[in-house]
């Protein structure tokens, strides 16, 4: 198989979910296409140009999380006012829908409210499905720490339930 | 707790892209794939250290090819005012830019031109491209037998092109239209030929011409019979219905003599005293030819007056190009005074044959070759490099020539 069909069917698996990931740390449906659009153009560079990668997906969220992270630090946090204004915009028709969109609206609310380093593990670990040793590879911390980490935002959660 | 915990992130994970964005994210990543191909750069960088083998540039002119880059090129055309495709222009077979000539500039006229003489005639020039491509090859000494073995592929497509639309002309009843261009063809065929042998003579280093000067030959032959063919039917013409035509062709034949006149005139201290007279003799018969057709018109006589203006032009066009050849080459072929004469030998001796043929009711193709073909040998026995239909003689004469 060459190199970009494998890179396409990394696409079809991983895009959702790394769109996901993007847009639950800058709340803007463009904006999360566009970063899901730049970690991909960016990781073809990386294979491109003949480099290995062993585990695509853990290879995707880093660039994804990289790419945020240089991006707010460019930009200054916008007001939550902002944020709450922008997040709304999922496609969804019917009344079933509507109340699945009301629900998730909440849900997007609290999590917004919680602090970024347990959002981010939360999130990683319970919406994506990663193990902690596997969160803890991709964001330069130790299983201990991310599993403390989850242990405290989950209490955080719980709060704000 | 648990429970909602569970549902809690639920809710969260149903967001996600919708179908037609996807779709739409993907089709920017597939472009940027295919304009980043794994890989790429060590081909970019084999062709601009001047990689002889086309492997390269074929791959390259693959991807091209595709719409996308279509519009892209078309774009930095548009944006460089045409710098890309002028540079373009002067590209020769293993430059980088060699494929924008072939497929893109190219294509573009051949789009663009619409009656079918205009595209015969394009068909031509092309052919001539190619040949002038080889000649440059040659003085720069790139001309390897891969090289020239590609070329000659490629003329001989070329051939094949202009062979099926001669056939459509000749179906068609355009047979003045045929003459010309196969007559424009075998005199273009028949200078870039001799400029190609007379290359390989003075053993320029890395000139491989073998296959190129055989295919030139036989599409040589080719044009010429076809040429002859047209204009003994031309002969047969009323003169009500193709005066116009012969008015056309002289038009065309005089302004062939008065550009090469004023490209004398123009290069004359390039071209150094010896072409340079040899060139305006040539010009000078071509001027009486004229005349003689214009008494033929008057005399009604416009299938003869057409079939000599014809050779008017041929004889214009035929020391055009030798001056180009000693111009940009440096390679003097017009000097030899034989040749000019054969040429004009030949001819006439055709129009001899053909009108004999024509009264004995013959058959009229069988006896024109016949006939040129033992007055060639003769020539061959005297020495005299002419256009022989005796392929096999010249082969071994170039070969040993070559010294292969």
């Amino acid at each position: 198989m060459g190199l970009d069909e494998e890179f396409i069917i990394a696409y079809e698996k991983y895009s959702d979910a790394i769109f996901r990931y993007c847009f639950y740390r800058v709340y803007e449906r463009e904006k999360a296409k566009d970063l899901v659009q730049e970690v991909y153009m960016k990781t073809w560079q990386y294979l491109s140009k003949g480099n290995e990668v062993e585990n695509i997906r853990a290879f995707l969220y880093r660039v994804a999380r990289n790419l945020i992270i240089d991006g707010s630090r460019k930009k200054k946090e916008s007001s939550l006012d902002e944020m709450h204004e922008s997040g709304f915009d999922a496609k969804f028709d019917d009344r079933r829908q509507k109340e699945i969109e009301i629900d998730m609206k909440m849900a997007i609310e609290v999590i917004k409210n919680l602090d970024e380093k347990y959002r981010e593990v939360l999130l990683l670990r319970y919406v994506d499905g990663f193990s902690p040793k596997e969160i803890s590879s991709m964001i330069d911390e130790t299983e201990n720490a991310v599993s403390v980490r989850i242990h405290r935002g989950m209490k955080q959660l719980r709060k704000l339930i | 707790m648990f429970e909602r915990k569970k549902t809690f992130f639920k809710k969260l994970r149903r967001q996600g892209l919708a179908q037609g964005e996807r779709q739409v994210i993907l089709d920017s990543l597939v472009l940027y794939v295919k304009k980043n191909p794994a890989g790429n750069n060590q081909r970019v960088r084999r062709i601009f250290y001047g990689s002889k083998s086309f492997s390269a540039s074929t791959n390259f002119f693959k991807i091209l090819y595709k719409p996308v880059f279509v519009t892209a090129i078309i774009a930095i055309i548009i944006v460089t005012g045409g710098g890309v495709a002028y540079a373009a222009e002067g590209a020769l077979p293993g430059d980088l830019l060699y494929p924008i000539k072939i497929h893109i500039n190219e294509n573009v006229r051949t789009v663009i031109v619409v009656s079918p003489e205009a595209k015969i005639e394009w068909e031509v020039s092309r052919t001539e491209r190619r040949l002038q491509e080889a000649e440059q090859l040659a003085t720069q000494g790139r001309l390897d037998a891969d090289t020239s073995s590609k070329i000659s592929i490629n003329l001989k497509s070329q051939s094949k092109k202009i062979s099926k639309k001669i056939k459509a002309l000749e179906a068609s009843g355009n047979i003045d239209v045929v003459a010309r261009s196969s007559s424009n063809l075998e005199t273009a065929l028949q200078a870039h030929k001799k400029i190609i042998i007379k290359m390989s003579d003075e053993s320029r280093a890395g000139v491989n011409t073998k296959d190129i000067v055989r295919d030139l030959e036989e599409e040589e032959e080719e044009a010429s019979r076809v040429r002859n063919n047209a204009e003994i039917e031309i002969k047969t013409k009323i003169h009500s219905k193709f005066s116009q035509s012969a008015e056309n062709r002289k038009k065309s034949a005089q302004k062939k003599l008065d550009e090469t006149k004023n490209y004398i005139e123009k290069w004359e201290k390039r071209l150094g005293s010896e072409a340079t007279v040899e060139a305006r003799t040539q010009i000078q018969k071509a001027q009486e030819i004229i005349i003689r057709g214009e008494a033929e018109l008057n005399a009604q006589k416009s299938g003869e007056a057409f079939n000599s203006f014809q050779e008017a032009h041929r004889m214009a066009q035929q020391a055009r190009l030798l001056l180009e050849a000693k111009k940009n080459f440096n390679v003097n072929i017009i000097g030899k005074k034989n040749t000019s004469t054969i040429e004009i030998k030949k001819d006439k001796r055709l129009e001899d044959e053909t009108k004999k043929s024509q009264e004995r009711g013959k058959d009229k193709d069988d006896d024109v070759q016949e006939d040129s073909n033992e007055k060639n040998k003769q020539e061959e026995k005297d020495g005299i490099d002419t256009d022989s239909q005796n392929a096999i003689e010249i082969d071994s004469k170039i070969d040993v020539k070559i010294g292969l």
